[in-house]
């Protein structure tokens, strides 16, 4: 990763490698954004995480920056809101679901639209290598009206950013940049620009005018209207912008028409095959660019167009209503017409493929050899050794036997717990569904078993609050097994109300006073690294009518051995005494317990050992073990052996 | 020109910080630099990879039977990502094997690494093994292996980056007081390719 005072320095002209949501954290600066509101997910969590890291620097540099990690998507726009309501740049960032979450002040609020501009930037996650779905936010653009941008790479991401502050400005209306995966977690060489300090005009609240900011239904009827006239208005501004532009090519057979990171897979499909056709590329989306598409399709009206973009069909949808609108007479060749899939992200060959099926020519990418599957043995992402979730699942496991209980988890690194040998989950929808889900199955008729949800410490913040209350209120009969490891791991170790990394704003909240607080009456806390207590502790909870929360505490172990290092304790198989009862390979699973390649039991079973490269000494496996054979030893000796 | 190195392992092996390197020794030369990598889901554990592109390149992502080095930190990750290195590619194994809890818990025995080095070889006939980890551990340090393997990379002939940009980009990336361990590590590396690649 970069460094902060090389992403931040007050230069230009110099050139960096940088991460695409570095640069975009760059862009932030560069446009002179006064609040960052957001709440981490992947692959959007490092634009918010640069500047975090980068606050001291700025402030240093008389850059004032206000960065918030806020509870959840909504509350970050709405926070975002108020800046840009007196007169401020202001920036939300969130993956495509959190826009789920903030859909609601969203929908209303490009109605009413801003004073100061505001850019939310939406992160999408194309074959959903860390999601749980895979959305098209382009969608909310015809839902909402907002205009939006779509960058090809974190370049013009960068570029762009500015200049949707410039339109934000201009028309008074929010505007979203649309990234994805390819361009957020991207490196490329990035061209610094000069930085813009914050200017902190007066007070304005004499501009926040109620009777276009209280959407109550007459002013909200006005705000319909007014936003329909912006888009028009934009729509007009649109038929200038070098955004959407024509890049000439000399066969004009075919024309194609794409927009985001599609238009580098087309291009270097182009490159490898030495083709040369006009692309009109999009990169303000919306408002729908009609006269530069009508322009196009009418220039190229003897051409087949061709129209390639990655996630759904929006643009097809789009360019095809227009040709049926303006008569054009072509074909026009799209996912319809099965140019490439309609899922997962595009690649090189998918491009290459889907070209040369409907273009009808004969060079195909390489061919791939068949696969050596059987020496292959897949690799999930697994809970770390030593992570603090495995040993609450491991106590879980033993009060309540996973045949006779329904689990209804959550989303965060505890997710992985659903695997093989742990198993500690049934379902999993979204950010918070532990708490409604668990509720709702309490209340299904023919339920035998009892229900557990499982929620982490920053999801509970998020959305398991009021799913929590709810629970109290319909007289839910669930435990909820709070699995607190003070971070917001899985994204990169964000801070949230309960850790005690939180920047230090104001005491940490606690959970348990929480639960208090909505009325539950049983709450406990437990040390997820003492399984022994764990199990007494969730044995009886589970037993107490009504709702019980119980939460885990163990801190990340990556967060904690970051800060004081490994202790010197390690742990060590005793392998002459080991009997090959398996339990600390089934019951755990964790990774760095292996097979020994030198050591047999006396009849000949293989031996596990740890791996002491990758253990984390939390001790878990001693625990776990019925032999007592796994015992604590000086790593130093150890690691002499 | 155009010029792509893969990079596959394991999360923890610290393939990003090859990746970063790479990035800069290639912009430091002038070169136009587009990659991509795996972020996210798994901290420690999971099937990461990068990949690093420069000269008339576009995407971001190599695709299939294009990459000119594979250069995997561990052997069967190398394997799962074969598909991705030309004909007449290179690719640069560590031979240290890491398992992981699905193996452990399905299988006794990690795959022969002469198996798995024949397999590789259906991709392509120039395969490299490096023990990295066991030279990196002769330091002191086992987690430089990463910078072991880059510098047997170093040593692949027709790699358009010079050992200087190379070094230099090492230079960046380090702190001073770990810098030496890591450009010790970077001259192994180099020199085991050396001499059993010529």
């Amino acid at each position: 990763m970069a460094r902060i005072e090389d992403i931040f320095e007050n230069v230009s002209d110099k050139t960096l490698v940088l991460l695409g949501n570095e640069a975009i954290a760059r862009g932030i600066i560069e446009a002179g954004v006064a609040g960052v509101f957001t709440y981490p997910g992947t692959p959007s969590s490092e634009i918010p995480s640069t500047l975090y890291a980068a606050q001291s620097f700025l402030k240093e540099m008389g850059y004032d920056l206000y960065l918030e990690w806020s509870t959840n998507e909504a509350v970050a726009l709405e926070g975002a809101y108020g800046f840009s309501l007196l007169g401020h740049r202001a920036i939300f960032v969130c993956k495509h679901v959190g826009l789920n979450v903030a859909a609601d002040p969203f929908m209303t609020l490009v109605n009413a639209g801003v004073i100061g501009g505001l850019v939310l930037i939406v992160a999408e996650d194309p074959h959903m290598h860390s999601s749980q779905n895979e959305q098209d936010s382009r969608w909310y653009t015809k839902i909402s009206n907002a205009p939006m941008f779509e960058p090809s790479d974190a370049r013009e991401a960068k570029a762009m950013l500015k200049d949707a502050f410039r339109i934000s400005e201009k028309y008074q209306v929010p505007v979203i940049l649309r990234t994805v995966t390819r361009i957020s977690h991207s490196r490329a060489d990035i061209l610094l620009d000069p930085i813009t300090f914050p200017e902190f005009r007066q007070a304005i609240s004499l501009e926040i005018d109620p009777r276009r900011f209280v959407c109550v239904p007459s002013n909200a009827r006005q705000n319909k209207q007014r936003i329909l006239r912006i888009i028009n208005d934009i729509s007009n501004y649109l038929a200038g912008t070098p955004w959407n532009r024509v890049d000439e090519g000399t066969d004009e057979t075919f024309a194609f028409i794409t927009c985001g990171s599609t238009y580098n897979y087309l291009n270097e499909v182009f490159h490898k095959l030495e083709l040369s056709h006009p692309i009109l590329k999009i990169g303000l989306s919306h408002p729908f660019p009609r006269s530069q598409v009508t322009q196009f399709l009418r220039k190229y009206s003897s051409s087949t167009i061709i129209i390639v973009e990655e996630a759904d069909d929006v643009l097809e949808t789009f360019v095809k209503k227009l040709a049926f609108e303006i008569g054009f007479q072509k074909k026009i060749i799209g996912r319809g017409e099965g140019i490439t899939p309609s899922y997962g992200e595009l690649t090189i060959r998918k491009v290459w493929n889907g070209l040369a099926k409907v273009m009808d020519f004969d060079s195909q990418p390489p061919e791939i050899p068949q696969d050596q599957s059987d020496l292959i043995f897949s690799r999930p992402p697994v809970l770390c050794p030593g992570c603090p979730h495995r040993a609450t699942f491991y106590a879980l496991n033993k009060a309540i036997p996973r045949r006779h209980r329904i689990v209804s988890t959550d989303i965060g690194c505890y997710t992985l717990g659903v695997a093989p040998p742990l198993s500690a989950g049934h379902v999993t929808i979204c950010m918070g569904s532990s708490l409604g889900i668990g509720s709702g199955l309490t209340h299904s008729p023919g339920l035998k078993d009892p229900v557990v949800s499982i929620i982490g410490d920053s999801t509970f913040w998020h959305t398991g609050l009021p799913g929590l209350a709810n629970a109290v209120y319909n007289k839910s009969n669930l435990l909820l097994l709070v699995v607190d490891n003070s971070a917001t791991a899985m994204t990169g170790f964000q801070p949230n109300p309960s850790s005690f990394t939180s920047h230090s704003l104001v005491e940490p909240l606690t959970i348990e006073d929480a639960a208090q607080g909505v009325g539950v009456k049983y709450v406990a806390a437990i040390d997820a690294y003492n399984p022994k207590e764990s199990i007494k502790v969730i044995k009886e909870a589970i037993k107490h009518e009504g709702v019980s929360v119980v939460v885990s505490k163990g801190e990340c172990i990556i967060q904690s051995t970051r800060r004081e290092g490994l202790p010197e304790t390690t742990y060590y198989i005793e392998a002459d005494r080991c009997v090959g009862c398996y339990a600390c390979v089934n019951m755990i699973a964790c990774p760095a317990i292996i097979w020994s390649d030198r050591s047999t039991t006396e009849e000949g079973k293989p031996i596990p050992m740890i791996d002491q490269s990758l253990c984390t000494r939390c001790g878990l496996c001693a625990a776990v073990c019925p032999y007592h054979v796994i015992v604590p030893r000086s790593a130093d000796e150890v690691l002499g052996d | 020109m155009e010029y792509q190195i893969f990079l596959a392992g394991v999360g923890g092996q610290g393939i990003l910080s090859v990746t970063d390197i790479l990035c800069k020794a290639a912009v430091d030369m002038g070169f136009k630099v587009h990659g991509s990598e795996t972020h996210g889901m798994s901290q420690r554990g999971g099937s990461v990879f990068s990949n690093v592109r420069f000269g008339d390149v576009f995407s971001p992502l190599i695709m299939e039977r294009d990459s000119d080095v594979l250069l995997s930190f561990e052997p069967t990750e190398a394997l799962r990502y074969a598909q991705f290195v030309k004909s007449n590619g290179i690719c640069l194994i560590n031979i240290h094997p890491i398992p992981s809890p699905s193996f452990t818990l399905t299988k006794s025995s990690y795959p022969e690494i002469e198996s798995i080095i024949s397999a590789l070889k259906t991709y392509t006939p120039n395969v490299v093994s490096v023990d990295a980890t066991k030279l990196a551990s002769d330091l002191g340090m086992p987690i430089v292996q990463n910078i072991v393997m880059l510098g047997a990379l170093s040593a692949v002939l027709g790699l358009p980056l010079s050992i200087d940009a190379l070094k230099a980009a090492l230079k960046k990336q380090f702190r001073a007081k770990h810098y030496n361990l890591n450009l010790q590590a970077f001259e192994i590396g180099h020199q085991t390719y050396q001499k059993n690649n010529h």
